[in-house]
């Protein structure tokens, strides 16, 4: 079953949905965040189907629209990628700080798994790394780790030769044209031959961060995997998110004990998990693992006793 | 007309409900502005992806309405959005009794204004079934339910075409697989064969009282009746296909709507 939620946080208004648990009184629950600027079901029902899934198994789960988005109002950029620099930039993160401790007081809940995809995943990790102990995992489901310069698409690395140069030269040094073209995301990237493999092997051989990662996010990750958060990754495999994050974490978390990722890779799927069965793929995977993180019990324990039952028993990603 | 842009306060109150339907939840959101109102408007809109790339402008448009006197009433199609139960269950008949069924508490609730129902896409094809509304306003109805089905699995194939699917299918192997009974995924919802035999059943041929807006900005020659139908040219790709604006300019299409609605009050 499920019910409508509104909650007037800092003069915003958010319009959610409870999804109500086969059983009651588990103390933890999943709060699931937009996908971008789609309403809060998600792509193809994504994450309307996974907070049914786990309300079934008797956790209870709530997604919301973030202000601006689906049905909660508020002031909206008319341009996308305005709007994706509102996100990368840890936009949300505030009012879903206020969420997440609105959500746990109302709903008398200890802690929560928070996750998204995409910009919802952004969130998460915003928000993770600052509610040490009302979130309790992380759910991130092709998190982007990059940033874009809005105006002109290019990244903080080649932005002046970008300015100095003419269209031709702009496009030879689109730094996301070369990376759709190395995941083979751009329409015309199949007629172009090009030594994919080698040039990613290249790439993962770096030891420097490449100049788009979006640093004050991968300090909230970093922070987060330091700390022993049970996360888990399911990205679109071979897809530019994927090849990025890979990239990040293998320069970042060097010396760093990761077992608490774990990362699940869907073959043939797209960005938005619309395709290739990734729907049933992802709640598969959801399921037992959020289960397994040991947040959501029938318990009223107290929080400082709860740390031990968030590791993750997962093996290394 | 007074337009709502993202950010304005709104004009009146949102009622976000569901309505409990024999074991199945319809979401509805009710727009209630303040008084006098001068109609009630039920939007029915268009199915599975193209809801969420358009929702932005849908609701934009339901808030426009609202700041206009009219109460709107929007809502979710069974097994789709918010709404609960299997997309793999639904049919054309079902999608166009949730509209029955909002439309009729549409008008329990303001027995006494006129209901009429704005369409677009699936919406306007459904839009005709409804037999107790006071007029109906169809956005950029495809030619028939098939047709428009059609087009959306042509949008399959690009994707399959563009994401490298190995096996991939063709045009006529999806169909033919949707024939045989087996589900189809598109734009990650389930394709059933109910689905795409109940479609063939909605041709667009509105009767009563109606008028058309076709979106693509064909001549006048290929409007089937110019005193029902007009045409406009939104930007391109539409705002239910990928939005390139989270603000898409719908100026004149939201003038020219509210102005048709305006005059049937």
């Amino acid at each position: 079953m499920r019910e409508v939620l509104e909650f007037e946080l800092a003069g915003e208004r958010l319009v959610g949905t409870r999804h109500v648990p086969s059983t009651p009184g588990a103390r933890m629950g999943v709060l699931l965040l937009n996908a971008g600027f789609a309403p809060r079901d998600g792509h193809g029902g994504l994450s309307a189907h996974a907070a049914d899934a786990l309300a079934a198994r008797g956790i209870p789960a709530y997604r919301f629209d973030l202000p601006r988005i689906g049905d909660s109002p508020g002031p909206l950029p008319a341009r996308i990628l305005d709007f994706f620099d509102l996100v990368a930039s840890g936009g949300f993160a505030d009012v879903t700080t206020e969420l997440v401790r609105e959500l746990c007081l109302r709903e008398r809940l200890d802690r929560l798994v928070l996750g998204g995809l995409c910009g919802g995943a952004i969130t998460a990790i915003f928000v993770g790394a600052r509610e040490r102990t009302r979130v309790c995992g992380l759910l991130l489901l092709e998190p982007e780790m990059y940033v874009i310069e809005p105006k002109t698409g290019a990244t903080p690395g080649n932005r002046q030769l970008a300015r100095l140069s003419g269209p031709m030269q702009r496009r030879l040094f689109n730094y996301w044209g070369w990376m759709r073209l190395l995941a083979n995301e751009g329409p015309r990237s199949r007629w172009v031959p090009f030594p994919r493999q080698t040039i990613l092997a290249f790439l993962r051989g770096r030891t420097d961060l490449p100049a788009a990662t979006n640093m004050p996010l991968l300090e909230a990750w970093r922070e987060l995997v330091r700390d022993g958060r049970p996360s888990l990754v399911i990205t679109a495999a071979g897809k530019m998110h994927e090849i990025f994050f890979d990239r990040i974490n293998a320069v970042a978390f060097r010396g760093i004990d990761t077992r608490s990722v774990r990362h699940v890779r869907l073959e043939h799927t797209n960005h938005i998990f619309t395709m290739g069965g990734a729907i049933e793929a992802v709640l598969s995977q959801v399921l037992p693992w959020v289960e397994s993180v040991g947040c959501i019990a029938n318990s009223g324990s107290a929080l400082a006793s709860a740390d031990a039952r968030c590791r993750s028993p997962l093996p290394p990603a | 007309m007074n337009a709502y842009q993202p950010g304005m306060p709104l004009c009146g109150i949102e009622v976000p409900q569901y309505l409990d339907r024999g074991g199945l939840q319809t979401y509805v959101v009710e727009h209630r502005p303040v008084q006098p109102w001068r109609a009630v408007v039920v939007l029915a809109g268009p199915m599975s992806l193209e809801r969420s790339n358009s929702y932005l402008s849908w609701v934009r448009w339901a808030r426009t309405l609202a700041c206009n006197g009219f109460v709107v009433f929007r809502f979710d199609y069974t097994g789709v959005g918010e709404s609960t139960g299997s997309f793999a269950d639904q049919t054309f008949d079902t999608w166009a009794g949730d509209l029955c069924a909002v439309v009729s508490v549409a008008r329990e609730r303001h027995s006494g204004l006129r209901v009429f129902v704005n369409g677009l896409r699936l919406g306007a094809l459904l839009g005709q079934s409804v037999g107790e509304c006071d007029g109906l306003l169809a956005w950029g109805p495809p030619a028939g339910g098939r047709a428009m089905l059609a087009e959306i699995l042509r949008r399959k194939l690009a994707a399959d075409y563009v994401e490298r699917v190995t096996g991939r299918g063709t045009h006529e192997g999806y169909i033919r697989e949707l024939e045989s009974g087996a589900l189809l995924e598109v734009e990650g919802y389930p394709w059933s064969r109910g689905l795409w035999s109940s479609a063939d059943r909605y041709a667009f041929a509105p009767r009563g009282q109606h008028h058309v807006i076709h979106l693509d900005g064909r001549p006048v020659e290929r409007l089937p009746d110019p005193q029902t139908a007009e045409s406009l040219r939104i930007g391109s790709p539409p705002f239910w296909l990928q939005p390139t604006s989270l603000v898409a300019d719908l100026t004149e299409l939201f003038w020219r709507s509210v102005a048709r609605l305006e005059a049937w009050s």
